[in-house]
Formats: structure tokens, sequence, C-alpha cells
């Protein structure tokens, strides 16, 4: 035998698989052959190497993902009958229908032609241009139909509805007619949780940006006597529109009634230096209003003492009692379900209700009970202790991909509530996630929840932002620069803290305890 | 009621019917096998849990055209390979290389929260990288053969039945794999212990 043979039969000769003949002679091979002795050693090592190795343990919320995911296929199995049965329903009542209308309609058909009774031929002639005539003066007084501009009353229509509705259907088509002009360019990206504009989305480098502006910018074209004043008040009033939906939306009974009423965000009522805000919000605070008045004087106004804003003097008016945090999270690949956990702590003992409101699109699957008036589904109801941990799993599934939303309140036993805004990219298959990469910003202005959704989509990963802070105007130089440059403006500008776990951030502010509450219930 | 065990076979008669809490007892069964079978086929937790699910919702969609020829597990890692080539074809980029935990997401790694001992970890770590470092190396058809006889523990039968192969060519497709597998062993032992053994003798003298 050959060495080379030898070393080819070597892992029978492991397995003990060969003729007694065939190995005996391979012993006596081994004995002699240093070469081939020394494969033999090797082959031992690496196999025992081989049975040794053990995969690691299955991440622990692995199975509660499958189960919940086998649930929810379950669940789609039934529906799907039912439309097989409905859908076998109609189409008997169809026939049926059919069936009967048949001889009705040949009846009339033979009476409207038969020429042996005259009056009816007369009649049947002159009745089908009759109603043409009539036509014109009933289109004629209805009003000019503008698609562009209808869209502007019904805005307002939409903010009288109710705030579940709003929630439903945010004026996200509003909200692109109020960018400026030379953040047209940049549509794709200032817009990226739309799903409407899905296919610039799916473009996440930043380097494409620019041409996927230029290939959305003509269907943003706006009527110029629509756009010349917008423009000409938008320092001032920038995306004045959105900020009246998301006071909607926050369900502070402290955020005072009457901004909420005013329709508007006018510089009139609100204070010029950020007088009203405690001194103990100051610094960051004067820091950010200087900054942005620098560039826009008049933003600098309204989005300084950030106050008519619910969400803003939440911040700078009370404390929240609890902290929400992320404790875990997987990257959301479409159609998977994914785990995340958040952890919640009170201040003081407290019984304590979460709710999840899902946004398009996101599904939570371990969300169970319906609340009712927009208050979204139970998610959590426990006792909390003081200062101590309790972990909310959330277990989730989108359907599509972008930027997404959902919004989790935390409702104490008073009534109070308080609500954050998970923000989050899902991508269509796995991507590897990586924030090394630059984002280039081509809108100076941005609301923080409209941002974070960019940022959340250029870079995977996902905010845990309070509500007390996501209506808030922010300034970012149009430019290219890192996520970690672009959170260390945010955290200027709010006076806050990102905190960074795995691929999400959650935020924190440095002085809640402390702020004392202006407002008495 | 006191937790008897309903057999694999009772369960799947359940699932069959669209019994998903059925099916999560199967699952809940074979999750860690399966698991296991796909992070040896794929190198990563990442990609390993995404195929265990896979596999699973594959099955739960599939199970109606289970006929019991073979057993459910049997069946059931079928579907986890096919699923893992699928995953591999899909992601050429998933290296094995990438088992250092420079991961971001280290919360969630099991391992890494029960670890009792750290040098014996460290030592086990290492070999255990090695053997992924030389599964790797392999092609597709040798380490999957190699995971599921020699990792897996599965004879030559079953083998042949979740590869849907004759038992003689499980055989000699084996023993192929398995001298491969010495060969990558072989160079990266040369690699990557050589070169750390001599600092460490330096040091010594």
């Amino acid at each position: 035998m050959t060495c080379r043979e030898v070393v080819e039969r070597l892992p029978e000769y492991w397995s003990d698989e060969l003729s007694e003949a065939t190995r005996n002679e391979i012993t006596a091979h081994l004995r002699e052959c240093l070469a081939c002795q020394r494969e033999w050693d090797f082959l031992q090592t690496a196999m025992a190497a081989l049975r040794s190795a053990r995969a690691p343990e299955p991440p622990p919320e692995l199975l509660v993902r499958i189960q919940a995911e086998v649930k929810a296929r379950q669940r789609l199995k039934p529906v799907f009958v039912w439309r097989w049965q409905w859908a076998t329903a109609a189409a008997v009542a169809t026939f049926a229908l059919l069936c009967l209308s048949v001889p009705l309609f040949q009846r009339t058909r033979e009476k409207a032609l038969m020429p042996s009774s005259p009056v009816i031929a007369e009649r049947a002639v002159p009745a089908l241009p009759a109603p043409a005539l009539e036509l014109p003066p009933t289109v004629a007084p209805s009003k000019p139909q503008i698609p562009s501009i209808a869209t502007l009353p019904t805005l307002k229509e939409r903010l009288e509805k109710p705030r579940r509705k709003v929630l439903a259907e945010r004026p996200r088509s509003e909200r692109i007619s109020e960018v400026p002009e030379t953040g047209l360019r940049a549509m794709g990206s200032s817009e990226p949780s739309q799903s409407k504009n899905l296919p610039p989305l799916s473009i996440p480098s930043g380097e494409q940006q620019g041409e996927v502006g230029e290939n959305v910018a003509p269907e943003i074209s706006i009527p110029p006597e629509k756009t010349a004043p917008q423009i000409a008040q938008l320092p001032s009033e920038p995306r004045k529109v959105p900020f009246i939906a998301e006071l909607e939306l926050s369900e502070q009974p402290r955020a005072p009634k009457p901004e909420l009423k005013v329709g508007e965000l006018p510089p009139a009522p609100i204070p010029e230096s950020p007088a009203g805000v405690p001194s103990t919000a100051g610094a960051p605070m004067a820091r950010r209003s200087e900054g942005i008045e620098s560039q826009y004087p008049a933003m600098g106004r309204h989005a300084g003492p950030h106050m008519q804003m619910g969400g803003g003097q939440a911040q700078a008016f009370f404390a929240v009692p609890f902290s929400l945090r992320w404790k875990g999270y997987e990257p959301v690949a479409v159609g998977k379900v994914r785990l995340w956990q958040l952890s919640l702590v009170s201040e003081s003992p407290q019984v304590v209700t979460v709710t999840v409101q899902p946004g398009e699109r996101v599904e939570v699957l371990n969300a169970q009970a319906l609340l009712g008036e927009g208050k979204g589904l139970v998610l959590w109801r426990d006792k909390l202790p003081a200062l101590k941990e309790s972990t909310i799993s959330l277990l989730l599934r989108v359907t599509e991909p972008g930027a997404r939303r959902l919004k989790v309140t935390v409702e104490m036993a008073d009534g109070r509530t308080f609500s954050w805004w998970c923000v989050f990219a899902a991508v269509e298959r796995e991507e590897p996630v990586r924030i090394r990469k630059p984002i280039s910003f081509q809108v100076e202005q941005w609301t923080v929840l409209d941002f974070l959704s960019n940022l959340a989509w250029e870079s995977k990963s996902a905010f845990l932002v309070p509500e007390t802070v996501v209506n808030q105007v922010i300034s970012i130089p149009m430019r290219a620069m890192s996520i970690y440059e672009a959170m260390t403006l945010l955290e200027r500008q709010l006076g806050g803290k990102w905190l960074r776990l795995g691929n999400t951030f959650s935020w924190s502010t440095p002085i809640p305890a402390l702020a004392v509450p202006p407002i008495k219930q | 009621m006191r937790g008897e065990r309903q057999s694999d076979e009772n369960l799947v008669l359940k699932a069959k019917r669209g019994d998903a809490d059925a099916f999560n007892i199967l699952v809940e069964r074979h999750y860690r096998r399966i698991y296991s079978l796909a992070f040896q086929l794929l190198g990563n937790s990442e990609d390993a849990a995404d195929a265990t699910q896979e596999t699973f919702v594959k099955a739960f969609e599939q199970i109606r055209y289970f006929r019991g020829d073979s057993s459910f597990s049997t069946w059931l890692h079928r579907i986890a390979i096919n699923t893992c080539k699928d995953m591999m074809r899909r992601n050429r980029t998933v290296q094995f290389s990438q088992l250092t935990p420079e991961d971001e997401h280290t919360e969630f790694d099991p391992a890494t929260l029960t670890e009792p001992n750290p040098d014996e970890i460290l030592a086990e770590r290492e070999r255990a990288e090695l053997v992924w470092l030389a599964l790797g190396k392999l092609s597709d058809e040798a380490r999957q053969i190699l995971v599921l006889c020699d990792m897996q523990g599965f004879s030559y039968a079953e083998v042949a039945a979740i590869l849907n192969l004759p038992e003689g060519t499980v055989k000699s497709r084996l023993h192929r794999a398995r001298n491969a597998f010495k060969e990558a062993w072989k160079s990266l032992k040369r690699e990557q212990i050589e070169p750390l053994k001599r600092p460490r003798g330096g040091d010594e003298k």
C-alpha cells in the first residue's frame, strides 16, 4: 500500500470500517511511516475536535419567536378559508341573481325593441339624453377640482376628527408640500417613512440620494401660487401642520388645552426668551435656542422655549416618572417576527398599563386586547416596584420595508400617560447592520421624529424617544455626516443624551427628576 | 394531564389539522437541534436563528404533505438542510470567520451570559472556532455530511434519508469529507497555532 492510499483510507480506518486484512496493513504502515503517522494524528485530533464542538445554545427568545410566528400563520389560515367561503357564497349569490334577472332583462329588452307599442319606443329614446342635459347645471356650481389644493382643507377636517383617525393617517402628503424648496431635492431622504416613496427609500446609500431626489421632485411640484406664500413664511412657521397633528396625538392631560385649539403656531402667545422654562433646564436649552436663532431668527422663537408643543413642554416642565429603555432589540427584517425588549423603571411603586399603537404595516403580535379610543393595544399591565426594572417584550412583525414607527404609552393608575415613539426601519432582506457610513442631509429643518425616521432608515437602527421630544424642530446642517455626528447634534439641541445598545438608541434627559411640574391637574 | 408526553406522531396528526399549539410543542422539542444544525452549517447565530425559524414555519405550512415515511425529526432536518442551503446560496458572504463576537448584539448572545470559567471557555472557544473555520473551508456538500454524521450524530441510514442519497454514497462522501476536514484542520493549525506558540515560547525563555 502506498502512502497516498493509506492516507485516503485513514477515515475508514478511524471509523473502523475496514476489513481486518486492510486494517492490519495500515496499522503496520503507520508504525513505519512517520509522515502517515502524522496524518493519522491530525485526523484523530481533528475528528475529536469536530465531535466535541458544540454549537452555542440558541438565543433565549428564539423559541418564543418561532412559536409566535407559527401562531401568526395559523391565524392567517382561517382567514383564507373564510374568504374562500365568502367568495363561493358570493359567486353562488351572483349566479342566482343572474338567473333571476335574465328573464327580466329579456322582457324589458323585448319591450324596448318592440315597434308595436310606439309610446314606449318614443319614450325610450329621449330618456337617454335627458340626464346628460341635466348634468351640466349640477356640475357647474361644484368647486373646481384642484387636487393639490384640496388636500389643505381636508387637513383641517382631519384634525377635527377623533384622535385615532389622526394617528391612522398622519398628514404625510401635506407635510411634503411644507418642506422648503431647497429641501425638495432631498425629498427621498426626508420622507423615509412614507410607504408610497418606497422605491427611493430602498436605496440606502447616501450618495444615491441626489439622484433619488431628482426622481421624486417632479411629483411634488406645487402650483406656484400655493408655494410662494408658504416659502415666504417658512422660516417662521416650519412644518406647522404636522405639529398640530402631533399635538392632537399627545395624550398628556397636563398639556395646556388652548394651544391644542389654536390650530396654528403663531409666535404671539409664546414668550420670547426661555424665561418660562425652569432654571433646571436652562443650559442646554439656551444653547439650543441660540443655535437656531442664528440661522432662523423666527424659528428660534418658537422652537427655542419648546413650549407650544405638548411634547417639548413635558420635557421642560415636569418629570416623567418612568424611564423606558431598550433592553434588547433585533434588527427588523420584513415578514419576520422580531423580539424587542423594553425595560421600564418607575420612581415609585405603580400599577401601570403599557399600551402600544402599531403603525401602518406593523404588527405587534403579543399585544392583544383593544383599549379603544385610539389608545392602542394592551401590551403589559402589572405592578411596578420602585426603581426595579421590568421587562416588556414586544413581538413585532413588519409587512413592508421602510422606516416604521409605533407608539408605546405608559398609563398610570391616576390616568396620567406618557408616551414614547419607537422609530425603526424594516428591511426586505437581511442586511449587514453597519452604521459607519456617512449620511447626507439636504433639508435643514426637521422635527425630531422625521429626522429619526430618516436616521433609522439610513442606519438600520432603532430609536426610542419620549413624546416630549418628538415634535421639536431641530436644525441640521445640509451636508454629509456620520450618524454619530448627527446624534451629537441632536443631543446638543435637545439637551439630553442618547444611550446606545446594540443598534438602538434610547433617549434620556439629564434632569428629569429635578423639573417641577408647574401645572397642577 | 400529568406532563404526559405526547408522541411526535400524535402531535403531527394534530398539527396537520392546523393545531398550532400541538405544532409548537414539536417546535419546543426540536428547535435546539435544528438550531445547532443551522449554526454548524451557517456559522453564525443570527443566520442560524433565522434559518431555524424559517424551517419551522415551512414545516408548519407543509405539514399536511408530511406522509410519515420517515420520522418527523428526519423530515424536519431535511427542511432545515434545504433552508440552510438556500440561505448559503442567498448570502454567499456569510463566512465562518465572522465567529468572533465583534457582533453588536452581544446582549442577546446566551453564550456570554452563562459562562462559568473564562479560561476553559476561551480554550474551548478557540478550539470550536478552529472547527468552524475548518468547516467553513469545506464545500457545502462535505460540510453537510460532516455536520449530520459527526456533529449531529445521525446514522448513515438517517443521513441517507435526510439527504435523499443512497447509503453507499453517504459513506463514501463522508470519508472524503473527513479527509478534507483533516486537511483544513491541518492547514489552520499550521497557520494559527504555530505563530501563537512561538512568541509564548520566547517569553518562557
